[in-house]
């Protein structure tokens, strides 16, 4: 008796992040992983560079599932660049060396940049200066994560509209992909006053979600917390389709439970 | 046949009564006139009954050979679960609670409270004066305490070492005089029978498998109705006043005392944050607070020495609040203390009117835990520990529902008369 792989990906080929996106030169494709307190989304970010660069994932198969594959961290599938709002990478360093086998110690190089703007203060027209430049110099194809840019707009004077611009703009130059907060309080549509954080993070995940392909939520379980499931990861098609420029791409809708343990290792599991 | 007194030194010079201690009672015998006795003989005995339990292992001498001032430190021991270097929070049983027996360094707690109670400035008072009492304990400057938005006087409040109840002092003082190489002592049969049987050679690894052994100055206990005496000097602790335009001069300011103070462990507390009482209005405008937590969150994350303890009145800014959402996301711990209501505390009071111990004052819940919550592991725990804050120590304990028996056994009766 054969059993279903209970895979995570978000393609119905079956993919997490297929070549065929990596590879078209005239689309560009944006998703949006949302997370809230007490189901932080920082593996999932660090299951999309696993996979970005080696084609590999190390929640469908082990920890060390990178090692076999035909990429490198030289030679990767697409180049990579984080710009984190939230996080230094000393942080993401500490499961890179276990799922990408970097160096302790390392601190990027040309095919996994990071960005640390967890302090900037820069109007956003030169915000990403240096992270354009960065995609524009690249021979590769690029594939750019924004971890939290909430943390920017809601402690600095910037319009939202401004920085969904920069975003497309960035967008046009390379797939994105977007972490941000949606937990409950953060978002109410009936908000009027446009200075406050609710209305600020609401027009952002709206605005986000019209620009999307695919919407991946990452929630706790509803009924409270259970010692053998950390929470339920659901995938759904964003407002922008992939039918008219890439028709064999679809989104994969569906949803999952999945476990974190202590040592920080991810089981995924359909529902 | 003559009789030697207890609790004198053989062969030592008679000992000055300690302070305190009526010397008429305490009379000074002639010992050195009945010859000394042989101690080569006595070895084994000797050494057993005086390993000294807080005394530093072999381990300990490794690590202090070590310059690296987290290594040295008495106040540091590496997590349990990250083996990140941890420090405690002065609170013994709030460190068992963040499941690394303490808070790593580079981290921050903000501690919610709920109602019109204080317990939080308990926690943040314990946690200052734990950094205090290293200095103390380590007879030099290792740890230096930064207050933001208090002043002087909120240092002077800081709680004392506890002491121990009358009964444990006394058991203490008792314990002290037996260590003592006395007659008395190496007279006492049952040290024979466990030297004779090898019954004492397990105890020192014994000691060493005890992390209270291997860590002795790692965490102590407070007594709140105590003081600390001396109060901290300047030297130990420094306050940075809020009465400025923005945030970055606090953060200046803060930059400032520890480039002053390098080489020691940075101990920040954040009081009441966000308090109309304590904090101008420009300062309490989201953005500004905001950037000013996230300035806080990056000098932590890339400094090794220093640690964050914070607290927030929800009742000013409740949970469902976004800015108090937004808070929690860049704390890396957040824990919340809710007062039980009137209701339940007349309840316990009832039904625990013989068991004063048992009665609580109110629910903590977990709502982040450093390091494990951004690694995506769910900890959210809500009405599952309860908290008692006690003479000697902020006690947290899981919750159970408590039982009214006097209830239980009225119902069942009325069923038996039915």
């Amino acid at each position: 008796m054969s059993h279903q792989a209970q895979d995570f990906s978000l393609f119905r080929s079956g993919e997490v992040i297929p070549q065929a996106l990596i590879d078209s030169q005239a689309f560009r494709s944006c998703f949006t992983y949302t997370d809230t307190q007490g189901t932080s989304s920082s593996w999932l970010t660090t299951c999309f560079v696993e996979n970005l660069i080696f084609g590999t994932c190390n929640i469908n198969k082990d920890a060390n599932s990178f090692k076999t594959s035909n990429f490198s961290l030289k030679n990767p599938r697409s180049r990579v660049v984080i710009v984190s709002f939230l996080h230094g990478i000393s942080f993401y360093n500490k499961t890179w060396v276990k799922y990408l086998g970097v160096e302790s110690s390392f601190q990027g190089d040309e095919n996994l940049s990071f960005f640390d703007l967890s302090t900037a203060e820069a109007p956003v027209d030169k915000l990403f200066k240096p992270v354009i430049a960065a995609l524009k110099s690249s021979a590769l194809p690029c594939t750019l994560i924004l971890d939290h840019p909430e943390l920017y707009f809601l402690t600095n004077q910037c319009s939202i509209n401004e920085f969904m611009s920069q975003i497309s703009y960035i967008n046009s130059l390379a797939n994105v992909l977007v972490s941000t907060f949606a937990d409950a309080n953060l978002i109410d549509l009936n908000e009027t006053d446009s200075s406050t954080i609710t209305h600020r993070q609401t027009e952002f995940l709206t605005k986000l979600y019209h620009r999307s392909q695919g919407i991946i939520s990452i929630r706790p379980l509803e009924t409270g917390r259970a010692d053998d499931v950390t929470g339920t990861i659901t995938v759904s098609k964003g407002s922008i389709s992939f039918e008219d420029e890439a028709k064999n791409l679809e989104t994969n809708e569906q949803q999952y439970l999945y476990l974190v343990n202590k040592e920080g290792f991810v089981k995924v599991f359909f529902r | 046949m003559s009789f030697r007194r207890r609790q004198e030194v053989i062969g030592g010079a008679p000992s000055a009564p300690s302070p305190g201690v009526n010397s008429s009672r305490n009379p000074v015998l002639g010992a050195p006139s009945r010859g000394p006795l042989s101690p080569p003989s006595r070895a084994p005995l000797r050494n057993t009954p005086h390993v000294n339990p807080t005394g530093p292992s072999p381990g300990l001498h490794n690590r202090a050979s070590n310059n690296d001032m987290l290594t040295q430190h008495p106040g540091i021991r590496p997590s349990t679960i990250t083996s990140q270097p941890t420090l405690s929070t002065g609170s013994a049983d709030l460190d068992r609670l963040l499941a690394h027996q303490g808070l790593p360094l580079g981290n921050s707690l903000l501690i919610e409270e709920n109602g019109t109670t204080d317990f939080s400035s308990v926690l943040l008072k314990v946690y200052a004066a734990q950094g205090i009492v290293h200095n103390r304990t380590a007879g030099k400057l290792n740890t230096h305490v930064i207050v933001i938005g208090s002043d002087q006087h909120w240092g002077r409040q800081l709680p004392g070492l506890y002491r121990g109840s009358s009964k444990e002092q006394k058991k203490n003082k008792v314990a002290t005089n037996e260590s003592k190489v006395t007659v008395g002592n190496i007279n006492d049969s049952n040290l024979k029978i466990a030297w004779r049987y090898g019954l004492k050679k397990d105890s020192p690894s014994e000691e060493l498998s005890d992390p209270s052994q291997t860590y002795p100055n790692y965490q102590h206990a407070f007594d709140i109705t105590s003081s600390l005496l001396p109060a901290p000097a300047a030297n130990e602790m420094s306050f940075v006043p809020l009465n400025v335009p923005d945030y970055s001069k606090v953060m200046l300011h803060i930059q400032r005392i520890i480039s002053q103070h390098q080489g020691k462990l940075i101990r920040i507390v954040l009081q009441s944050f966000l308090n109309p009482a304590m904090y101008p209005p420009q300062l309490i405008q989201h953005n500004q607070s905001l950037n000013f937590i996230k300035s806080l969150r990056h000098l932590l994350h890339n400094s090794p020495n220093i640690s964050l303890v914070s607290s927030v009145n929800l009742d000013l800014y409740p949970r469902h609040n976004a800015l108090v959402t937004m808070i929690e996301m860049l704390f890396d711990g957040v824990i919340e203390l809710k007062p039980f209501p009137p209701e339940l505390v007349q309840m316990m009071e009832r039904i625990y009117k013989n068991q004063p111990a048992k009665i609580k004052q109110g629910f903590l819940n977990v709502l982040k835990l450093p390091v494990l919550s951004e690694s995506g592991l769910m900890v959210i725990k809500e009405i599952e520990y309860c908290f008692k804050n006690g003479k000697k120590k902020f006690e947290i304990e899981e919750w159970s529902i408590p039982i009214d028996e006097e209830e239980e056994e009225r119902s069942t009766t009325k069923d038996i008369e039915f």
